[in-house]
């Protein structure tokens, strides 16, 4: 969404104009941070920056292929803390953009669930588990007939849907589940099966709105009715149904993906110290919680766990089902051949 | 030759062969033109080929740098970790290319190549497969991996849509900092390729401005890359086209394929791309060829319309005032109408009109006048004799067709002549004035109770000659009607005029002749109405007479006599013959008998037994009378004045002339004249003439007779023995000589006529007259007068009547001889 693009741009030039101003006074030291934008919690950033005198500069990516592309032109500088997920991780730190994390420097880290530390290559030296969650579909029930089910009716369409899907455009997720639908793995690395994803994204194309992700606030157009149905993160969804009752999410029955994000230092932090803080500070238990309530995600700390509501512990999009996930996968790294393919598909599609 | 057809032979060459040059010339010039203006299109179609061509690969070589020297695309090309490199990298810099292509859609393909020929990436915006992507082999990596520069622009198909495209690509070389030394060369790390589409150009190739015009696109090998029409539009094989552009130099040349004159142009835009024009010539003079034919049928339009127009004008302004003046010209002999022409302009011809309206106009008023004089009679006003003619032949024609009758009356005045004679010609003329108004008057005249009454319309009066009028009454049915107006006019004409104070009583007599009874000619008509008028005349003046065709025949030959007798005495064609009278006892000439001859040059010798009493009926004896006499007078005076004769001339007189009143004071007046003496002229009369004329008349003889006697001048009594011969009768008369008729002396055999000769010339010797034998002829005869004592003899014994020269021979002889005749 270029109304969102553009407004983390102009938070950007602000941030670095009042820290120009600030770094002038030689007052506050200050924290960037690259990430997803309603992920952190104003009121816990707020309580951050005045119990360490700093001040919290968030810079939004609106995709995983933009935030690499924000990485790549300036080589990962100016960002001390990087919100990645767990499946790029690894290139990240291979890349030299990522610092390894010192445990001992943050105790809070302590409470994080170690099946998440290692979930993905490298993010047992490189990540701090942020969230994690699902990938599936929210529509509007008043605007539609038939009850979405399964991946199959996003990418072919019916009638009262058509033009009103809205895609995300990470290649991951729209590739991954272009492949669930048609019954392969999501991580399926078999050139004819991704041929065939491309076959039916392409021809899912003409029936898109848009390839951009929705906005969580009141602006949403799942809000407005121009989408009806979208793939979403399942956090996400949560978060859009505060306004609007009527909107449904759904984990398809052809299975989903399980993704994490992770805090990552950059390698070029100015302030790493701070940085440390910042992960030990969101680590400490009842921020976790406050924070998965916030976001409607389900924590890696095992200890905020304790401190959630029973109502968020046994939320079925938030903790799901264990049954429900079967089908459902991780990603993995795929082989460069592979994941050329998947460059071209995306740039196809995209195009 | 004439105008009309003169003026066109003129007109059209002067205007068609200009017209026709300037419409050559223009032609000419056109044709030049559309053929420097087709070059030059040609010129500029190929301009802007090059020009686009130009443009897109000078715009690609400039993008193709810049865009190698994008950050990404350098730290993407030097990442030789390929996991990084595609799964990091590689979306955002599709990403980037694709804002490029966005901005760039020509750019088609945007491809990164490794060194190898490996195709690392390929971004298009069409629906175009890949058909390869190991371009290790394909020529076009080749000779990009062997160009001497980095950056390299060639036109090839497409292998993967079959298209001409142009292909710029740049060899990317880099010096990896990290891991490279300082001072290495920069590594190849790959190309960047655009494949940029020659659309704009191909578009450009359908715009020629000839429909036949075919434009090609090669490459420098002559393998088709595009063309400008359909292969089954085009008038000609592609391979054709292929053949002749393989044997055709660059630039313009003529080319002749197939019997078809094609123009060939060709330019090699770019080294691998030489675009070439066919253009069949025709199609390139097409435009020429038109505007040729419009100004070829402009001019003969222009002849067409301007020529007929010109002649048009021609005829009208010049050609046709010229014929009706022409025409008027020819009428103007003939039509007796005024010819009068419209003046149309005033220019030279409606000048040459006007004089002509001019001319005619004068000539119309004298030809007039002509007429009149020709038609008229100038003294009474009335139609003369030709125009009567004329009128009479339109009456018959009239009549003809009406099948009506007309009358032509023939009117003389009785005593025209004698009035003429008497008060002179000015009173002659005022009298025939007079008459004119008087018949005129007459005829229209309704107080009289016999009509019938005429309009000029009916009637028509002509002046026939002399006292001679004419009448012409049409419409007349019937004879009585013809008699009234007859009577009616006699009537009127009795009546005394006046002539300046004298009352003059001229009379007339009137002929008439009926159509067609009396004649189916105008001359018959008018000949016989006057042979009627010599009738009535003959029986007695004041009268009238219908034609009747017995007497005419009858006093045909007198009405002739009498008509040429007229001539006679104007002409004065008259001759006295002489005849010898001897004394019986000197047998000497003592006198002559002056005897009237006339020959008549149609006629010949009229006897004057003939002609005298016609003349004397017609009044013509008083003029022939006076002639007699003063000839006879002025002859004997001539006599005299040479021979010194004593000899007397004897001359007939008529009783008519005795009935004159001053005819003794007359014969005295000639004498004096004369220097004649009384007795040197006596006068001879008949016994009838003596006898004739009652009352006032014989009166009038009888004193005159006295009177001459008293005078001095003998009368002889002529012819006697034929009449009454009553000697006593002759007692009382003072006859001096008495001429016993020839009868007697030329039968004195039979009879007893010697015995009554014997006793008349003892008789008349008594009464103490002189006689006179004529007729004789013979020795016999004068035995006989000579024994009896008659006084005189004349016969053809002593001398025939002639000529006055016959008496001037015998002066002459008897004067030299002095002889006396002696019969012999």
């Amino acid at each position: 969404m270029v109304s969102s693009a553009a407004r983390s741009f102009f938070w950007c030039v602000f941030l670095l104009l009042s820290l120009g101003i600030s770094t002038s006074q030689a007052a506050p030291r200050q924290l960037v941070i690259l990430t997803w934008p309603d992920y952190l919690d104003p009121a816990l950033v707020a309580r951050f920056e005045q119990q360490y005198d700093a001040k919290v500069d968030e810079v939004f990516f609106s995709s995983d292929d933009k935030r690499t592309e924000m990485l790549l032109a300036n080589g990962g500088i100016g960002y001390d803390l990087i919100l990645v997920s767990g499946i790029v991780l690894d290139a990240y730190a291979k890349r030299g953009w990522l610092m390894q994390i010192e445990h001992e420097r943050a105790p809070n880290l302590q409470h994080l669930d170690p099946r998440w530390l290692n979930a993905f290559e490298g993010t047992a030296e490189y990540g701090v588990p942020y969230f994690w969650g699902t990938t599936g579909i929210i529509y509007r029930r008043d605007l539609v007939t038939t009850p979405i089910t399964r991946w199959q009716q996003l990418f072919q369409p019916a009638p009262e849907l058509q033009g009103k899907i809205a895609m995300v455009d990470t290649s991951a997720d729209m590739i991954g589940m272009a492949l669930k639908s048609l019954g392969y793995s999501a991580n399926s690395k078999n050139k004819e099966q991704l041929a065939e994803a491309e076959t039916l994204l392409l021809e899912q194309k003409p029936y898109v709105g848009t390839y951009q992700y929705p906005p969580l606030d009141e602006r949403s157009p799942l809000l407005t009715g121009n989408i009806v149905a979208a793939m979403i993160y399942s956090g996400d969804a949560l978060k859009l149904q505060e306004h609007n009752a009527q909107l449904k999410y759904v984990t398809p029955e052809e299975g989903s993906s399980i993704w994490a994000d992770y805090f990552t230092l950059g390698v070029q932090s100015r302030e790493p110290e701070l940085a440390y803080a910042f992960l030990d500070f969101i680590n400490e238990p009842s921020h976790a919680a406050q924070q998965a309530q916030f976001v409607y995600y389900a924590t890696p700390n095992t200890s905020a766990k304790a401190l959630l509501p029973e109502e968020f512990l046994q939320h079925p999009i938030i903790y799901p089902d264990p049954a429900s996930l079967d089908h459902s996968e991780f990603y993995h790294r795929q082989p460069a051949t592979a994941m050329r393919q998947r460059n071209h598909i995306s740039a196809r599609v995209l195009q | 030759m004439k105008l009309s057809t003169k003026l066109p032979l003129l007109v059209i060459p002067l205007l068609a062969v200009p017209m026709l040059l300037i419409g050559l010339l223009a032609y000419q010039q056109l044709k030049e033109s559309a053929q420097t203006k087709g070059q030059q299109e040609i010129q500029v179609l190929m301009d802007s080929l090059q020009n686009q061509l130009n443009q897109l690969t000078e715009a690609a070589e400039a993008n193709v740098s810049i865009f190698a020297d994008d950050p990404l695309l350098k730290s993407y090309m030097l990442n030789g970790n390929l996991d990084e490199r595609y799964t990091l990298m590689q979306r955002p810099l599709q990403n980037k290319l694709a804002s490029i292509q966005h901005v760039y859609p020509d750019y088609y393909e945007i491809r990164v190549l490794q060194p190898n020929g490996f195709e690392d990436l390929r971004l298009t915006n069409r629906d175009i497969p890949n058909r390869s992507e190991e371009e290790a082999d394909n020529p076009g990596f080749i000779s990009m991996q062997q160009a001497d520069t980095d950056t390299l622009s060639r036109i090839l198909i497409n292998p993967d849509n079959q298209e001409p495209a142009l292909y710029v690509s740049r060899r990317i070389r880099l010096l990896n900092l990290g891991t490279d030394p300082y001072n290495a060369e920069p590594r190849l790390r790959g190309y960047l390729s655009l494949t940029i589409s020659l659309q704009p150009l191909i578009e450009l190739l359908s715009t020629t401005p000839w429909g036949g015009a075919e434009l090609l696109l090669t490459t420098s090998r002559h393998s088709v890359l595009s063309t400008s029409l359909d292969a089954h539009q085009a008038r000609l094989p592609l391979e054709d086209f292929i053949t002749i552009i393989k044997e055709q130099p660059q630039g313009s040349t003529g080319v002749e394929f197939r019997g078809q004159h094609y123009l060939h142009y060709s330019r090699q835009l770019h080294p691998d791309l030489q675009a070439h024009l066919l253009l069949p010539k025709a199609e390139l003079l097409q435009e020429s060829r038109n505007i040729g034919r419009l100004v070829l049928m402009v001019c003969l339009g222009a002849i067409i319309l301007s020529v007929p127009l010109l002649l048009l004008l021609f005829r009208h302004q010049f050609l046709k005032p010229v014929q009706r003046l022409n025409q008027a010209l020819a009428n103007l002999g003939h039509s007796r109408q005024l010819i009068q022409l419209p003046i149309q302009n005033d220019d030279e011809i409606g000048e040459l009109s006007l004089s002509f309206n001019r001319m005619s106009m004068a000539l119309q008023k004298s030809n007039e006048r002509i007429r009149t004089l020709a038609f008229q009679d100038s003294l009474t006003g009335l139609a003369n004799r030709l125009m009567f003619i004329k009128m009479v032949r339109r009456a018959i024609d009239r009549s003809k067709k009406n099948q009506t009758q007309f009358a032509v009356l023939f009117l003389d005045l009785d005593n025209f002549k004698q009035i003429n004679d008497t008060h002179g010609h000015p009173s002659g003329d005022k009298l025939l004035t007079e008459v004119a108004h008087i018949i005129q008057s007459r005829l229209r005249a309704d107080d009289s109770l016999s009509g019938p009454f005429f309009s000029d319309d009916d009637s028509d009066l002509a002046r026939f000659g002399g006292d001679e009028f004419t009448l012409l009454l049409r419409d007349m049915d019937c004879a009585r009607d013809v008699a009234s107006v007859a009577e009616r006019l006699i009537h009127a004409l009795s009546q005394p005029i006046d002539l300046n104070g004298i009352s003059c009583y001229t009379g007339c007599s009137i002929g008439i002749a009926l159509y067609p009874e009396d004649g189916s000619s105008v001359e018959e008509l008018i000949k016989h109405a006057d042979l009627a008028m010599y009738q009535a005349k003959s029986t007695g003046k004041g009268n009238y007479q219908f034609f009747s065709k017995p007497l005419a025949t009858q006093s045909q030959q007198q009405a002739r006599i009498i008509q040429r007798l007229h001539h006679a005495v104007e002409d004065d064609v008259f001759e006295l013959f002489y005849q010898p009278i001897i004394d019986n006892h000197s047998r000497k000439l003592v006198s002559v008998e002056a005897l009237i001859r006339w020959k008549d040059a149609e006629l010949g010798v009229v006897s004057p037994a003939v002609f005298i009493p016609l003349a004397e009926k017609n009044g013509l004896i008083q003029a022939i009378g006076n002639w007699v006499l003063e000839e006879a007078a002025r002859q004997l005076q001539a006599w005299k004045t040479v021979y010194g004769i004593s000899t007397k001339v004897a001359v007939n007189i008529s009783s008519i002339q005795l009935q004159q009143p001053e005819f003794a004071h007359q014969i005295t007046e000639l004498l004096t004249r004369y220097r004649l003496d009384s007795q040197d002229l006596y006068i001879e009369l008949t016994e009838t003439a003596l006898l004739q004329g009652q009352g006032q008349d014989q009166e009038l003889v009888m004193n005159n007779l006295h009177e001459l006697h008293r005078r001095g001048i003998s009368i002889a009594l002529d012819d006697f023995g034929t009449g009454y011969s009553s000697l006593s009768y002759l007692q009382n008369l003072p006859i001096d000589i008495l001429k016993i008729d020839r009868s007697f002396i030329i039968n004195l055999q039979e009879n007893n006529n010697g015995a009554i000769l014997s006793a008349i010339i003892t008789m008349a010797h008594s009464l103490g007259m002189k006689v006179v034998a004529e007729g004789v002829e013979d020795q016999r005869h004068l035995a006989f007068l000579t024994a009896e004592g008659c006084d005189l003899l004349q016969g053809y014994l002593f001398g025939r009547p002639g000529p006055a020269s016959d008496i001037t021979a015998w002066f002459t002889l008897e004067a030299s001889d002095n002889q006396a005749y002696s019969p012999a």
